[in-house]
């Protein structure tokens, strides 16, 4: 079933699609200012870091003006101001008791996590946020829709969708986390006509794996499905291409966080790959300030280079982020090399990853998304999971555990395995400059992740990661 | 047990309510949603708010 364009479903999007890249930037500065003289006011832990740079929000006069004086923020910041000031620190900026709901991260980098306050606006925006980027990619009101990231809880990854399905007038299924793989299934088969799903990289792959296994083809079982969004985590394009194909409609994804309360930009009707390239994620800038910076020198990245994606909410209340230094690692995509004709920048599909991912060794930086899509550019791999460790001798060593597909497990004879095997090292080699070891172990010996995937363990000593 | 429920804040629904049925009529699928997720709240708002009135009047 064909839909209209989101742009012509939407003279609202089509106004903002229709800004120039100067508009929108004055656009940002008067929402920049407001943000700024509203923090002095409300927040101490911003109102600390105006005064200590000397700057007042009437004096920041461009965009250009807040990057170079505003000071940037970590987590290791946000961390020690919550200790200093429990349990939201110095940035909530608004009165405690209008604080409707809690978000906090997820902890999985070890340091904390943090906390943020949301107004029952912020609320609100924390759907719309979900809302826009799946409705850019096909998403109706009256669409059946599943969710399967775990609902609830204490991130916005769990309260988000809930409202965006909500807000969007889509029926919403919200199975993650409850329901298993198999039971998600059996209810997609009695609903039918599923027209949307929202999951993570890694649980779409699991989903599709677990239809294939019991032999349903998805395309001709859901064939009112129109979107496929996914979000968190890296993917190789011949996945993407495969994933399309099984299911016969469009991949979308989009990039969002807690520190941007929502989804920050998403691709557009064209999805995450044309012509065999990678598509674009594009910012919502009108929401989020976004800047990509050299994490070593902070100077900004060129258009086509990876940075750093550094973060300013324009109209957050609760706990808004100022600069705030997120360690995600893009390539970024300027306005007019997108192509899109719009004054939004963008960030390429596929390959955001962490700073604090990256591996480094034997002298390269190793980028656990670039395994990923060298690994599962073979649709004969079903999972891995990988180990880097000190040799008794101080060698450093690379160890791959590697499940097949049912179907190659069952059917595969010895050379087919070693023709895989081989394939499968030199992709790691041609895309990430190392040779690993690869053992086969049974599918069941490695986890099934529901949401993100956490495949890699350093297991040397901090003298030997080099 | 006095229950405050002063009668202007019916008038004031009434009205919110009224105008969202004009808001529900847009034809942008990005907003339409949403104008009825405000016009449902009016509602149960409403709904809640005479819930309120009959114990008062018993």
């Amino acid at each position: 079933m064909t839909i209209q364009s989101p742009f012509a479903a939407s003279p609202l999007l089509a106004e903002v699609a229709g800004l120039s890249r100067p508009d929108l930037e004055r656009l940002q500065l008067v929402k920049l200012r407001r943000q700024l003289a509203r923090l002095y006011e409300t927040s101490p832990y911003y109102r600390a870091k105006m005064d200590g740079a000397g700057l007042q929000s009437e004096q920041v006069t461009s965009l250009a003006v807040f990057r170079e004086r505003f000071p940037l923020s970590n987590k290791a910041d946000f961390l020690a101001d919550q200790t200093e000031h429990p349990p939201f620190g110095g940035r909530l900026s608004i009165p405690r008791d209008r604080v409707a709901l809690v978000n906090m991260t997820g902890g999985t980098s070890g340091q904390g996590q943090e906390i943020y306050g949301r107004s029952q606006r912020d609320i609100h925006m924390q759907g719309y946020l979900h809302a826009l980027p799946w409705f850019l990619a096909g998403l109706r009101p009256g669409d059946m829709a599943l969710n399967c990231v775990p609902a609830g809880g204490v991130t916005t990854g769990g309260w988000g969708p809930g409202e965006g399905l909500r807000i969007i007038g889509a029926t919403g299924f919200h199975v993650g986390g409850t329901l298993s793989t198999d039971a998600k299934i059996d209810l997609m088969l009695k609903l039918g006509d599923v027209n949307f799903i929202y999951a993570s990289t890694n649980y779409l792959h699991t989903l599709t794996e677990a239809l294939m296994r019991r032999g349903i083809d998805p395309k001709e079982a859901f064939p009112g499905m129109r979107t496929l969004f996914i979000a968190a985590e890296g993917y190789p394009i011949e996945w993407a291409e495969k994933v399309e194909a099984l299911w016969g409609c469009r991949l979308a994804e989009g990039y969002g966080s807690t520190q941007c309360a929502g989804f920050a930009g998403s691709t557009c009707d064209k999805g995450v790959v044309n012509d065999g390239k990678r598509g674009l994620i594009h910012l919502f800038e009108w929401e989020n300030l976004f800047e990509v910076v050299d994490p070593v020198t902070l100077e900004p990245t060129p258009s086509g280079e990876i940075g750093e994606l550094v973060v300013t909410n324009l109209s957050v209340e609760g706990s808004p982020v100022v600069r705030f230094r997120t360690g995600d690692a893009a390539r970024f995509v300027a306005h007019g090399d997108t192509g899109s004709g719009w004054g939004w920048n963008a960030i390429e599909c596929g390959t955001i990853g962490r700073f604090d991912d990256m591996m480094k060794i034997r002298g390269n930086n190793v980028w656990p998304s670039a395994i990923d899509a060298a690994v599962f550019a073979h649709p004969d791999v079903a999972e891995y999971a990988g180990r880097v460790y000190t040799t008794e001798d101080g060698k450093t060593e690379i160890e791959v555990r590697l499940a097949l597909s049912e179907t190659a497990a069952m059917q595969f004879s010895p050379e087919q395995r070693r023709a895989l095997f081989q394939a499968v090292r030199g992709a790691i080699k041609e895309r990430n400059n190392i040779w690993v070891t690869l053992i086969e172990v049974e599918r069941s010996e490695l986890p099934e992740f529901a949401y993100k995937a956490r495949r890699w363990k350093d297991e040397r000593q901090a003298g030997y990661r080099l | 047990m006095k229950i405050e429920n002063p009668p202007q804040d019916d008038v004031i629904l009434a009205y919110m309510l009224h105008l969202s049925e004009r808001l529900c009529e847009s034809t942008d699928a990005l907003l339409v949603g949403q104008y009825r997720h405000l016009q449902d709240r009016i509602r149960a708002l409403i709904e809640l708010r005479e819930c309120a009135r009959k114990v008062e009047a018993e």
